[in-house]
């Protein structure tokens, strides 16, 4: 009974639940057990770190008590920053450094104007959001570049941003794992971790210990654009094209991934491993119902209802543990 | 000064157009944009374009503000059958040329009071692509009495996505296939497109036939190759 108890304890355990259920329930129900065909694992190793690794910045600027919408601008803006780079006769390689590093200054523009204006991020990156938009429609005129001429199949940097590991095994599936191993370490074996817990759980009392509340914070909205520039290189080699629609949506399905990883949305609390398994959780659910050949039409129904029930099963479990 | 006099030649010098579309997001538009643009450079013209992101209020609010600044015509977008009737009708009655382009009323002239319209005939392109299609696969030997045709749409319930899967069920008949369904493909986003268009074609392997109906190539064909490549690989 004790076990049980320490076990619900983790926040991140009723999302371990749910989704050890979801990936049962999927492996037995869907048709000749396709889920756990080597070719649906393989597609799904390949599609969903597009997403899961903003997310896992999401979910640490999350913890630290701040939100970011405007990944769904900065995202295809960094795309078109790596494709500009690579038009302009750099390498793959230089190209994609100056794509994080766009990354992180629209990061830092975000946290700036949070912290020095005291404004809710929510509203700060909310206009972000669409400014970056508007900018990138003017700037690319909303015309597609092709960039397989630059990172042609087979090449290093396509190997190395959109290969195979061996047959079954993206490279994409090995980045957000290394990544979520990073922040995993900043965010609970260095002393860097403690200050986004205390900055997102108390501020003034994070401040009063002498936490530089307002530099966590601005570094985290860097963290999540550093990710964003990686997953627009990503995305951008494995499609050999920037499309000014990349990203579109990304904010809110990298913030349900988050909630459904157990992380608060009034900041402080909140996991690695909570928000690692949320970021699965939700191509998972998407994968297994088309599997389970539910109508399609009815995707984006039972994704939504998946967060609201995931939300109420975290309050739930977090009642009960106290 | 010979140029001023050549710019004073050109056939439309000092008109002015308005191109009134539900397009958004979308690069389909931008491509058209660019060709209004250069078009209206050719002849000496102005042209604006609105967009109004598959908002059909918001395209109907654009279309009103395009009357009310007294264009020498307008190019609209009759994305919906009944929508655009008296939209339409007030413009024509105000003096101002409206004419349909890219997606006209299903019934056409009779639907709509439209002009003219420039453009496709949904039905009909839905039927060429789905004949070209079926015959190609026909001298390939592929046998239709279990073929499945799977129909991604980009916007779920747009009208000319509906009446263009209508023209490949025409096609469809033809040739004696029976099973197909249209399915939300996903939007625009292409990570999105490419996760939904996998986990459907490994959930129905009986599918024979996939048929994106978009107006994007720029994100279908990259979406389409990566796809491609990906269940080719796996």
């Amino acid at each position: 009974m004790n076990q049980t108890r320490r076990f619900y304890s983790f926040r991140s355990s009723s999302t371990l639940v749910v989704f050890v259920t979801l990936v049962v329930v999927f492996s037995i129900f869907t048709p000749n057990h396709i889920f756990i065909n080597e070719r649906n694992i393989a597609a799904l190793g390949k599609l969903f770190p597009d997403l899961g690794i903003i997310a896992l910045g999401i979910g640490v600027l999350m913890i630290c008590g701040e939100f970011d919408l405007s990944v769904g601008s900065v995202l295809p803006f960094c795309s078109f920053i790596f494709a500009q780079q690579m038009i302009a006769d750099f390498s793959p390689f230089v190209s994609f450094f100056v794509s994080l590093l766009v990354g992180a200054i629209l990061g830092l523009i975000n946290g700036i104007i949070t912290v020095k204006t005291k404004m809710p991020s929510f509203i700060t990156t909310l206009g972000t959001l669409m400014f970056w938009r508007g900018i990138l429609y003017v700037w690319s005129k909303m015309m597609p570049m092709s960039i397989r001429t630059f990172v042609p199949s087979g090449s290093p940097f396509q190997k190395l941003m959109a290969g195979n590991l061996n047959a079954y095994i993206p490279v994409q599936v090995i980045w957000f794992a290394i990544f979520a191993v990073i922040l995993s370490i900043l965010l609970h074996f260095h002393r860097f971790g403690n200050w986004i817990y205390s900055t997102g759980d108390n501020r003034d009392a994070a401040h009063a210990m002498g936490i530089r509340t307002d530099l966590v914070k601005i570094i985290c909205f860097m963290i999540v654009g550093v990710l964003c520039g990686f997953s627009a290189c990503m995305q951008s080699v494995r499609l050999g094209s920037f499309a000014a629609t990349q990203g579109v949506g990304f904010e809110f399905k990298a913030i349900s991934a988050c909630v459904i990883g157990g992380t608060s949305l009034r900041g402080g609390i909140g996991s690695m491993t909570g928000i690692f398994l949320g970021a699965l959780t939700i191509p998972i659910i998407d994968n297994g119902l088309i599997l389970m050949r539910v109508p399609v039409f009815a995707i984006s129904a039972f994704i939504g209802l998946a967060t609201i029930l995931f939300v109420l099963l975290n309050n739930y479990i977090e009642r009960k543990t106290r | 000064m010979g140029s001023m006099a050549f710019a004073q030649g050109k056939p439309a010098e000092g008109l002015y157009f308005r191109l009134v579309t539900h397009g958004g997001d979308d690069p389909f538009w931008a491509v058209v944009q660019q060709g209004a643009l250069d078009a209206a450079n050719e002849l000496g013209c102005k042209v604006d374009i609105d967009l109004a992101g598959s908002d059909l209020a918001l395209q109907q609010k654009r279309l009103a503000e395009a009357v009310a600044q007294k264009p020498n015509g307008i190019a609209l977008v009759i994305n919906d059958d009944t929508a655009w009737d008296k939209p339409v009708e007030d413009a024509l009655a105000a003096g101002i040329p409206v004419i349909g382009i890219n997606n006209d009323d299903s019934k056409g002239p009779a639907g709509n009071k439209r002009l003219c319209y420039i453009g496709k005939s949904e039905e009909r392109a839905g039927y060429m692509i789905g004949l070209k299609l079926f015959q190609t696969a026909k001298e390939k030997g592929i046998d239709f009495s279990k073929a499945h045709v799977a129909m991604p749409v980009e916007v779920p319930g747009a009208n000319y996505g509906v009446i263009r899967s209508n023209g490949i069920k025409r096609a469809m008949a033809e040739f004696g296939i029976t099973s197909s369904e249209i399915i939300d493909g996903g939007g625009l986003e292409m990570t999105t497109v490419e996760q939904r268009e996998t986990s459907y074609l490994l959930a129905h392997p009986e599918t024979t036939f996939s048929i994106t109906n978009t107006d994007s190539p720029p994100i279908s064909i990259p979406v389409g190759i990566s796809l491609t490549a990906q269940l080719r690989s796996i």
